[in-house]
């Protein structure tokens, strides 16, 4: 018996994929697995499954679900794992042996052979999310830290992502110069239209979001230090005002004679209303395949995509002395992810094609030597130990896809009411405090979380 | 043939090692488990571990500003060791210092020179004022303005900077602290410690 290279290779790698992946939660297990009956079991089933915990994903996974779960220390802790993985990324050499392996597996064989770490709105928005840990435990100072910490991400991501779309760039030249012009988005990709879509194309970028500045901006006013840090609280309102107008709409003063301006100053509370909903887009790889040569064998463009966000809300009202409040969305996580995509595009369709180059001509060779049922069989093997591996390729799946934000001044005491799909949730405010922050996670619609501190 | 063979065999472990490159461990901090020896370490020890606000930069602060404040005229002229409550220092970093490991450091120094007397600083105040409630039968307003009337506060920030570039890192910390004459507000006294930190990446590595 003949031994095939090929099939050595993908034997071997599809045996490794089918134990890694045995091991833990799939995506899908992950996001259809928040409803209240089957939350417990999820957490503590991907808490425990410690064979990804190398993987930034798993982190950012498991400290949200312990954040909708309201715990908001082990949530703190998760997240200082996913950092430490992200600074060593960050902080790897110069020339780093890993980083070239992984581009040339990536180039050469699979997507899936790539570690994922985080896009640039992942990158902050992990900041900003664990901020809101820090809120919840009542440590202002320590939120503060967390959204200076975010904008600190943002400089690398900069760099980062500016190196690859300069690269595409440079690939997409080299490739024209040989005679292979590279479509922008290919036929069949079922991506292309959301990419096109106007909210995407007129995003000012793909890695800072109005929500984060806007909470940054409340966070370093109650701490008490934007004055000692140069007004900061002003500058973070003027770059979320920058990325999105509706900001002003966050900030709600009590018009004069309404039931909240009518009361006393001693027994009014400012009040900041933070709603987290639903899941934001998982990340796949799609593959576009078309047959080659004979029609025999077949190669296939790999290209990322998404599967669109789950359990989201339209909308959110805020019921309170007599007022009805509509908080406005600043955060729209899929947008940014699509528009991310968009960006990277061109680099990652130039390595899908060399990605399908090498499997048409692997299939071809096969092809020659054992016949066309050689050929299809090795494009079959290809194509199958390839979608094993890139279903380890995950981003960050439970990332909230919207995000409300409201302050306003309400009575001491009185009762809190919101609205969310339908589904009315209530809490008392204190009684004795000068300001709260309720935090709303929207999971799904039978499992909402709502937790407040005061201040 | 053979030769083929080991070619093909070559190509598939080399193929699977790329294929696998995902699972190779990055070496994130606090999530390797490895084998270690426990022993005593010089407390004052220089500190390289990270580039992180560090036990060196916590001693070196405390040093320095314990040394200048204990100069200045205002407690070295003082007829007698004046009353000071320390504030909050702002953390205004990208780290999630404990400042008040920098303050109490800086409160136990100051003791130690017997020239200065503390009070129980905010967070303290209320157990304080638990413990005398349970030893006496009241507590008067006068006996609570004696716990509460300083003569000066001292309050603060740490600040940091960071830039890098492809091969450099580098940190700059800069701690001031203020003596505050709490009726006038006027600043009394006021210094600095500046720490700055620089680590170089590596041309080539793993």
């Amino acid at each position: 018996m003949k031994y095939s290279p090929l099939k050595g290779a993908f034997l071997l790698s599809l045996c490794s994929a089918i134990a890694l992946n045995a091991a833990v939660l799939t995506s899908s297990q992950l996001r259809f697995g928040l409803s209240k009956n089957s939350f417990p079991s999820t957490l503590a089933d991907f808490a425990s499954q410690r064979s990804e915990d190398d993987e930034l994903w798993y982190w950012l996974n498991l400290a949200r679900l312990q954040q909708a779960n309201g715990d908001f220390n082990l949530s703190i802790q998760s997240f200082e794992k996913g950092y430490a993985i992200l600074d060593e990324y960050e902080n790897r050499a110069t020339v780093s042996l890993r980083n070239l392996s992984s581009f040339v597996g990536s180039a050469l064989l699979t997507k899936g052979s790539e570690s994922y770490y985080g896009k640039g709105y992942e990158r902050t928005l992990m900041h900003t999310l664990n901020a809101l840990n820090y809120i919840m435990s009542g440590d202002f100072e320590g939120a503060a830290v967390e959204m200076r910490r975010m904008e600190q991400r943002q400089e690398f991501w900069l760099k980062e992502s500016e190196e690859k779309i300069k690269k595409a760039a440079e690939e997409k030249e080299k490739a024209k110069r040989q005679g292979n012009e590279i479509p922008s988005i290919p036929q069949g990709y079922s991506m292309a239209a959301l990419l096109e879509d106007s909210d995407v194309r007129e995003m000012a970028n793909n890695y800072q979001d109005p929500f984060s500045y806007t909470l940054s901006s409340i966070i370093l006013d109650i701490s008490g230090q934007s004055a000692a840090s140069g007004n900061s609280a002003e500058i973070s309102l003027k770059r979320a005002l920058a990325l999105n107008p509706n900001v002003t709409k966050a900030f709600v003063k009590s018009p004069q004679g309404s039931p909240a301006s009518v009361t006393k100053q001693s027994t009014k509370m400012n009040v900041t209303v933070i709603v987290l909903a639903g899941e934001a887009p998982s990340l796949k790889i799609e593959k576009i395949r078309f047959p080659i040569y004979y029609a025999s064998e077949y190669t296939s463009i790999d290209l990322p995509s998404y599967t669109p966000p789950v359990n989201d809300i339209n909308g959110v009202t805020i019921m309170s002395n007599k007022m009805r409040l509509h908080p406005p969305r600043l955060l729209n996580t899929d947008i940014m992810a699509y528009r991310t995509l968009k960006d990277e595009l061109p680099g990652e369709l130039a390595k899908a094609v060399v990605r399908a180059t090498t499997k048409a001509i692997t299939a071809k060779q096969a092809s020659d030597h054992f016949g066309n049922l050689g050929g299809f069989v090795a494009s079959l093997v290809m194509d199958a130990g390839s979608s094993l591996v890139d279903a380890g390729y995950r981003n960050w799946e439970v990332l909230p896809n919207s995000g409300y934000i409201m302050q306003f001044e309400t009575k001491k005491g009185g009762i809190l009411s919101l609205s969310m799909n339908g589904h009315e949730e209530s809490l008392t405010l204190p009684a004795d405090k000068k300001g709260a922050v309720v935090l709303v996670s929207y999971l799904t619609p039978d499992n909402i979380r709502i937790d407040h501190v005061a201040y | 043939m053979k030769m083929m063979t080991k070619t093909s065999l070559f190509l598939a472990v080399g193929a699977t090692a790329l294929l696998m490159n995902g699972c190779a461990k990055p070496g994130g901090a606090g999530m390797v488990g490895y084998d270690s020896t426990v022993k005593y370490g010089d407390a004052k020890a220089t500190e390289t571990v990270t580039a992180d606000f560090g036990s060196t930069d916590l001693q070196s602060t405390a040093e320095a500003m314990t040394q200048s404040l204990l100069e200045s005229r205002y407690i070295i002229k003082a007829q007698q060791p004046p009353k000071v409550r320390l504030r909050t220092v702002n953390n205004l970093t990208y780290e999630h210092i404990d400042t008040k490991a920098i303050t109490d450091k800086i409160r136990i120094k100051l003791l130690k020179s017997g020239q200065v007397r503390f009070l129980a600083d905010k967070a303290n105040l209320g157990e304080v004022s638990d413990e005398r409630d349970l030893t006496t039968t009241a507590t008067t307003k006068a006996d609570l303005k004696s716990m509460t009337d300083s003569d000066y506060i001292i309050t603060g920030n740490v600040r940091s900077i960071k830039k890098a570039n492809d091969t450099v890192k580098d940190v700059y910390y800069n701690i001031s602290l203020e003596l505050v004459d709490p009726q006038s507000g006027e600043i009394l006294w006021a210094d600095e410690k500046e720490i700055r930190k620089v680590t170089s990446k590596s041309s080539v590595g793993w």
